[in-house]
């Protein structure tokens, strides 16, 4: 059994030096996943954190090459991090990164993402509360779910019990000198009471690219980019050039579908509406990688939900989209 | 009184689909938890659904120059926005700069008591209501509400943008340069913004590109400022680029300083006439102390 601050206190007296560590903290405007220099500040009376890992794994904005035309010199930048703790991510997003290292890690594989993700070690926190947006029990996770994790802290009367899931998790354990607990206690996790149905969305995105529901869907829909960059699971990206005249950087940044200049750097944005371009990130997620991968790239942590300015629901659509008769 | 206004609001949606040759009610509705959200009303059932309450905080005027409004509005049909004080200025703009018809957009003025934020903390007013003056909106087709005894809302809503003057310059910079290392580009300020209809923004500009595209200080303070400075006298400080940032920051107190300005300046209050010209797009030749524009 274990406290959250004492646990990262204890990574800090192993590893304060060597170790880059993330942990919550809460800004004015939220919590957000972020690098800690110390063990104090950590919030722990969140539910989610408006940042994802994301945000470590594939930052939204990370330089890739420096140039100076007038030296002729080309020099690739590394992300020399080292060993990446991350204390106190949710069950769903330590989840999506699991999806994530399907996409990235693939027959051709993302090399700094998966870089990144091999020095990593994943410290989840189970939940305790869950936010009315919440749908993860919908997706096949739950707020105790050890998808992807490689150390799991479940909420126990005064405190948490650490659980090791992972080799990595249970060598990172015994490293910064945490027992492991095998006893049970653990309290029942929250309810879940938003629920998501998939059933036959499969078959009916198959076969409906095309179809009038798609515009109804998304008529709220502002096209901006919150629910592509809060997502846990979104992942585009572009490759910029920051410069000035003959020196500059070469970074990969994110990018979202629901852009109106999304993919024109090959030539134009196919998806001229919002509908088309909301249909994108549903197909994306729900067809998509599960043709590619087997996965929905979906853990419903509820974030596109509670983060829409207009109310954009996800679950209410993915019920909406093979209701009709005449699909 | 609240409830009167939404009876009455759901009243007039229906009349107006029903028999005023109105294809579509832009207003608000309620999702299944019970939050507010924008509500595109078609039918008689729809309008019987449409609320009223202190979260009607949308700027529902962004929706006019996007589908399924413009197309309605390009076919010569009639579409109705339900306006608070502040966005009623946003439509004013809109017919003023040619993007709506004024005969086609039937606009319903409701009498606001100021909005709250859910997730502000003690969800008080909002900041932009303070010293509120348009409570009753200057311009409508129908007005929801009684206009007896409505009083301005008490408030300064250049409260947060004096606190920040009376810092030094330094201050000031570190303040904006610590907001803008927030943003992330995900343009939602831009999106929720009625008079952000430029078919091409510049930020989507690439040859050249004018400001740099990666989530960094250096673009970020371009995009944001060069968004204020197109807004400046059209924007109606309804609030809502500041209420949709998911990072905090504090969009619009720009826009309502540069509001505050242009008041002092050129005499110009935004969205008050549909027939006057358009603000930024008015040069008066005669008044200008310059002599190299000919």
């Amino acid at each position: 059994m274990i406290t959250v601050p004492d646990l990262l206190r204890r990574v800090f007296e192993k590893g304060g030096e060597t170790y880059t560590i993330f942990a919550p903290i809460r800004r004015d405007y939220g919590v957000m996943i972020e690098r800690v220099a110390g063990p104090e500040d950590i919030s722990l009376d969140h539910v989610l954190t408006r940042n994802t890992l994301k945000d470590v794994m594939l930052p939204s904005c990370e330089p890739l090459a420096r140039y100076d035309l007038e030296r002729g010199a080309l020099e690739p930048l590394k992300d020399d991090s080292g060993t990446i703790v991350v204390v106190g991510t949710r069950p769903c997003d330590a989840a999506a990164q699991a999806i994530l290292d399907k996409i990235l890690g693939g027959e051709v594989a993302d090399e700094r993402y998966m870089d990144r993700r091999r020095r990593t070690v994943m410290v989840t926190v189970g939940c305790s509360r869950a936010d009315s947006a919440c749908f993860c029990t919908s997706m096949g996770y739950g707020p105790h779910d050890e998808t992807g994790s490689d150390v799991l802290l479940l909420p126990a009367e005064g405190g948490y019990l650490v659980r090791a899931i992972t080799d990595r998790g249970r060598a990172f354990l015994s490293e910064i000198g945490v027992p492991e607990d095998k006893e049970e206690g653990v309290t029942p996790p929250p309810e879940i009471t938003r629920k998501a149905t998939t059933e036959g969305l499969k078959d009916w995105l198959d076969k409906n690219f095309d179809h009038c529901r798609w515009e109804e869907v998304s008529e709220n829909c502002l096209s901006c980019g919150i629910c592509y960059y809060l997502c846990p699971t979104c992942h585009c990206f572009d490759i910029v050039d920051e410069a000035g005249l003959t020196r500059g950087e070469r970074l990969r940044v994110w990018d979202s579908c629901s852009f109106k200049g999304f993919t024109k750097m090959a030539s134009h944005q196919p998806r001229v509406g919002r509908h088309a371009r909301y249909r994108q990130r549903i197909m994306h997620k729900f067809k998509y990688t599960v043709d590619n991968v087997g996965e929905t790239a979906c853990v419903g942590d509820g974030r596109c939900i509670r983060f829409c300015p207009v109310g954009v629901d996800i679950t209410e659509i993915l019920e909406k989209l093979p209701s009709e008769e005449e699909a | 009184m609240v409830d009167e206004r939404e009876g009455a609001l759901r009243q007039k949606a229906e009349d107006l689909l029903s028999q005023g040759g109105v294809k579509l009610v832009i207003g608000y509705g309620k999702n299944a938890l019970g939050e507010v959200r924008p509500l595109l009303a078609r039918t008689r059932a729809h309008a019987r659904s449409l609320v009223w309450n202190s979260s009607c905080v949308h700027n529902l005027a962004v929706y006019l120059t996007r589908e399924p409004a413009a197309g309605i509005l390009r076919r010569g049909e009639k579409v109705a926005v339900v306006v608070k004080g502040c966005d009623a200025r946003a439509v004013v703009t809109l017919i003023q700069e040619g993007q709506v018809p004024r005969e086609l957009v039937h606009v319903m003025g409701v009498i606001c008591d100021g909005v709250t934020y859910p997730d502000a903390d003690g969800a008080g007013l909002a900041v932009k209501c303070g010293g509120c003056q348009v409570r009753v909106p200057s311009f409508y087709n129908d007005l929801v509400g009684d206009p007896e005894g409505v009083e301005p809302l008490p408030g300064n809503p250049l409260a947060d943008a004096e606190d920040l003057l009376a810092e030094t310059e330094d201050e000031r910079w570190a303040f904006w340069r610590e907001q803008m290392e927030k943003c992330m580009r995900c343009y939602a300020c831009r999106e929720a913004c009625p008079m952000c209809y430029c078919k091409e923004c510049i930020t989507e500009k690439s040859r050249p590109q004018w400001i740099d595209r990666a989530p960094l200080p250096r673009g970020n303070l371009a995009y944001h400022l060069v968004r204020a400075a197109h807004l400046a006298g059209r924007c109606s400080s309804c609030g809502e680029c500041t209420r949709v940032c998911p990072v905090g920051i504090p969009v619009d107190m720009l826009n309502r300083f540069l509001t505050s300005r242009i008041r002092t300046a050129f005499g110009h209050e935004c969205g008050v006439d549909c027939e006057a010209e358009a603000f930024q797009s008015t040069f008066n030749k005669a008044e200008d102390p310059e002599d190299y524009i000919r």
